[in-house]
């Protein structure tokens, strides 16, 4: 791997910026107070084909590398964390698809959700102690000409605008999670229930909600016995796009604190100039930078098909502290300003707690990465 | 015999070139001649200092047609020296000329000086970030924005005047001419400007600054996006890189933040005051009082303190 | 089928340039590279022209060794084809080098019924360009244009002037400058971002084009670059009421003479 990115995967990050810049940046507070889904933005987007990234050119996608898409990632969310994460979890339900689809199931699927004509969800996360446990786990049960789906998934992301739903459930409640197996649903299945959405803390603009299976078709996606392997590789993907998010929110709101303190003159010096300042900044700055290589490595391990499940734990484990303690920083350095709701800080802070604690469908990555040493 | 030539299609910019180019004329010791379509023109020039007017007789609606006519007679007189005012037409005519003398051409210049057998020239980079000197050998042109320099007081004087023929540019044809809409303002010739920003809330909030003007004997100016964005103002009302320059005695703002773009035209005022909430806005490094605070309250009270006054 | 050509220049990003403070010198250490604002316009209306007449549209720029940088970026925009010309000189040319380089290369791989140019660069603004270029071709200029229509026969311009707007009616080729003002460029797609690889480019040698000493020898010559800062009073009052806030900026302009 050369630890410099090629001249497309910069041509791609600076396009990124660019769009972020001028159709992402301006509408970004007003999206976070409207909490309305960007319908016309996530369009734009489409038109610009920033919903098809590795998918394949076959289908109409511009198959770059995971490297090129983290990229346009960390650039997107730096301007707009919540369209950013609409677009991430698209991306990790069309990941499934293009990973595991026969070939039927690609040409059905893949042209529509590369064209943002139909936008992809990820339904896994359950109300009980894990997935395949609990009174409201997601049971699939197989019938003559396929499975139904019963139960409930709790805080599916795009829910409600998905027009297809990759859905991870139990083929036997006795054996609970050991029997995960992944699903096609189309969003127009009858029996298929989208509860209320969900006013969330952070990354507002994105729809989530619960979403009750009642009886509802479904397609199986892949190997009935390797659910719990796609399940795990999946949420790995996630995780790495999600680091970049992280990566892309703390540049933000690093850059926004860094000009504050230029400028915001206490005791006669702009407060940059005192010691305590300029050691928070310089922390965030260098966390920041570690986390962001970490990420682009992880993604280069993905483009290499090599094994890639330790280092995005361990990316997500990173990210998740450097998110979390760079906003608490950046919000301190800001003072009343970034407390106030009228500022931009409050708003990244609450997206990116979304990003990193939140949310997040996944085991502590801890174990993972302890298991991988051992 | 080489001279110091002035063109302009508009007879105002030209005979403001004549002071620097009596500034030339005195240096390079070489006649100062003006280029001309107006031969009811020719006396006011020479009255102005030009040795000599050549008047050529065009009717024609394209000035920039006359490039031609304009570069053969500065070769046939060997000109050291072309002066052209900036305008949009000056500026492509000035250009065509530079290129038949095989000449260097240095643009928008707000001084131009004549040392050690060169021209010296000074004009802004960058969108105004940087100032630059320029050196051009001889012959060399010059273009110079309007207002740049004030005209010549008028004095008895001498001149000649000759009329050159001209061969029209049949390749471009004129039409649909439309003349901007004129409100009867012109800021840049304003002596005082109160310059209205985003601050504002809505149109009729301009009141406020309306009353401010009145009180100060001032004109009403804006921010570009006031203009282009808003459309509470027409655009010719607008200072800024891509809008008017302005230098009037009293610049006063309320709700400009100052962005280097605003700042740009309107940094030769003699006296800058702004009004703003935010004392982190640019503006206050601009300028040379400023009141921190909300331009909703500060302008009645401003308004009302100036009205006591007189 | 109209042939169009965009000439575009790469330069500096303002946005990034330092000035320092002890001398008021320049430092663009950190400053990255773009195609010129303006001449994204250029590429914009000419890509439109394009796409509403048929055609093709050649890119042209001549610059140091970062013109490669610039070209798939450039190409990404719309031109079907691109070519470049580099030479180290380039950082001292002056707009009567340039002209005459541009021109030359046009000659060698035009004609072209449009030749399309930005108002002026970003750097240095100096708006000579495209009349030069007009001259040495013995093409007419029209400049300041917010709109250009073709109906193939000939091209319509309006052109914004300080006191009117007109329309210019041409027969036969010519060079026309854009405004800012005119369009708005469109952020590439990024199939057509990928899609600029796939576009051909190719490099015009300076010792090719016949040009003499005379035509590159810069006959305007930077003599210093320095940082304009403002140098103001500074006087911002921003303790106690309004009304005492007001007072003291009313008593500071009668001081100026000002009321």
């Amino acid at each position: 791997m050369s630890y410099l990115l090629t001249e497309e995967q910069q041509l791609i990050r600076m396009n990124a910026r660019d769009f972020a810049k001028e159709h992402l940046e301006p509408r970004a507070v007003h999206l976070d107070k409207s909490d309305e889904f960007p319908a016309t933005t996530i369009k734009l987007m489409a038109e610009h084909d920033l919903l098809s990234w590795f998918l394949p050119e076959a289908f109409g996608g511009a198959e770059v590398g995971y490297l090129s898409y983290v990229l346009g990632i960390e650039e997107l969310s730096k301007a707009s964390a919540a369209v950013a994460s609409i677009i991430v979890n698209h991306m990790s339900a069309a990941y499934a698809v293009n990973r595991w689809g026969s070939a039927q199931q690609k040409q059905r699927h893949l042209p529509a959700l590369i064209k943002g004509e139909t936008l992809g969800a990820l339904a896994l996360t359950e109300s009980g102690p894990s997935v395949g446990e609990g009174p409201n786990a997601v049971i699939a049960t197989k019938q003559a000409d396929g499975f139904v789906l019963t139960g409930n998934k709790s805080f599916v992301a795009n829910a409600g605008r998905a027009g297809l739903y990759v859905v991870f459930a139990c083929t036997d409640p006795l054996a609970g999670g050991k029997s995960l197996a992944a699903f096609l649903v189309d969003a127009k299945a009858e029996g298929l229930e989208i509860g209320l959405k969900k006013r969330m803390m952070g990354l507002r603009g994105r729809p989530i909600a619960d979403v009750t299976f009642r009886n509802v078709a479904a397609e199986l996606l892949g190997p009935a016995e390797s659910g719990v392997a796609m399940c795990s590789e999946l949420l790995s993907v996630l995780a790495i796009a999600e680091a970049a998010q992280t990566v892309g929110i703390t540049a933000a709101a690093l850059e926004h604190a860094g000009k504050y303190a230029q400028q915001r003159v206490q005791f006669g010096r702009p407060i940059g100039a005192f010691e305590a300042i300029q050691t928070m900044l310089a922390e965030i700055a260098t966390n920041c930078h570690v986390a962001r290589h970490a990420v682009y490595h992880a993604a280069t391990l993905i483009e290499q098909g090599e094994p890639f499940s330790a280092e995005a734990a361990m990316v997500k484990l990173f990210s998740q502290r450097l998110g979390m303690h760079s906003l608490l920083d950046t919000v301190q350095i800001e003072g009343g300003y970034g407390y106030s709701e009228e500022m931009l800080m409050a708003k990244l802070f609450r997206d990116v707690s979304g990003t990193t604690i939140a949310e997040s469908p996944m085991e502590f990555p801890e174990k993972l990465i302890a298991a991988s040493i051992a | 015999m080489p001279g110091i030539f002035v063109f302009s299609e508009d007879c105002a910019i030209a005979r403001q070139l004549l002071t620097p180019g009596f500034e030339l004329k005195q240096v390079m010791h070489q006649p100062s001649c003006v280029i001309t379509t107006a031969i009811e023109a020719a006396e006011q020039f020479i009255a102005a200092g030009a040795d000599k007017v050549f008047v050529l007789q065009t009717e024609s609606l394209w000035p920039e047609g006359l490039a031609t006519a304009i570069a053969n007679l500065v070769v046939e007189e060997q000109a050291s020296v072309v002066l052209v005012g900036g305008t949009v037409r000056g500026k492509n005519v000035a250009a065509r000329v530079a290129t038949r003398l095989q000449a260097g051409m240095s643009s928008d210049a707000h001084s131009v000086t004549f040392a050690d057998g060169k021209i010296e020239t000074a004009r802004m980079l960058y969108a105004g970030l940087a100032l630059s000197e320029e050196i051009l050998s001889l012959p060399a042109v010059v273009t110079i924005p309007p207002r740049t320099f004030v005209e010549p007081a008028a004095t008895v004087r001498q001149g000649i005047v000759k009329t050159v023929a001209v061969v029209p540019d049949e390749r471009v044809a004129i039409s649909e001419v439309c003349p901007n809409e004129r409100t009867g303002v012109d800021i840049e010739t304003a002596r005082k400007l109160v310059t209205v920003g985003r601050g504002f809330r809505q149109k009729t909030d301009l009141l406020l600054a309306e009353g401010l003007a009145k009180a100060l004997d001032a004109d009403v100016a804006c921010t570009r996006g006031v203009a282009e964005d808003f459309h509470w103002l027409p655009v010719e009302r607008y200072i800024g890189i891509s809008g008017r320059k302005v230098k009037p005695d009293l610049y006063l703002s309320a709700g400009v933040s100052g962005q280097v773009q605003h700042i740009v035209g309107m940094r030769d005022s003699k006296v800058i005051a702004a009004i703003n909430t935010d004392e982190r806005a640019p503006i206050f490094e601009a300028a040379d009082y400023g009141i921190v605070g909300d331009l909703y309250e500060v302008l009645p009270l401003l308004t009302a303190a100036l009205e006591n006054k007189q | 089928m109209p042939r169009l050509l965009v000439c575009y220049k790469w330069v500096l990003d303002e946005q990034d340039i330092r000035i320092n403070p002890t001398d008021l010198s320049l430092d663009a250490s950190r400053a990255k590279g773009k195609v010129s604002d303006f001449d994204r316009n250029a590429i914009e209306a000419a890509t439109q022209l394009v796409e509403q007449l048929g055609g093709t549209l050649d890119a042209l720029t001549y610059g140091t060794s970062t013109v490669k940088q610039s070209l798939k970026d450039a190409l990404s925009r719309g031109p079907n084809k691109a070519y470049w010309i580099q030479d180290a000189e380039a950082v001292r040319a002056d707009s009567h080098v340039i002209a005459s380089v541009l021109a030359a290369a046009i000659r060698k791989i035009g004609p072209y019924d449009l030749i399309i140019c930005g108002e002026g660069s970003s750097d240095s603004y100096n708006q000579q360009i495209p009349s030069r270029l007009a001259e040495l071709l013995d093409l007419p200029a029209v400049t300041f244009a917010q709109e250009i229509a073709g109906d193939g026969t000939g091209f319509k311009i309006r052109r914004k002037l300080d006191d009117c707007t007109e329309l210019a009616t041409v027969r036969g080729s010519a060079v026309v400058s854009v405004l800012g003002e005119m369009n708005h460029p469109r952020i590439p797609g990024l199939k057509q971002v990928l899609g600029a690889a796939k576009k051909p480019s190719e490099e015009i040698k300076l010792a090719d084009l016949g040009l003499n000493s005379r035509d590159l020898m810069p006959r305007a010559i930077n003599k210093s670059v320095r940082g304009f800062v403002m140098k103001r009073k500074n006087v911002i009052f921003k303790d106690g009421s309004a009304a005492e806030k007001v007072a003291q900026m009313v008593a500071s302009l009668a001081n100026e003479g000002l009321c």
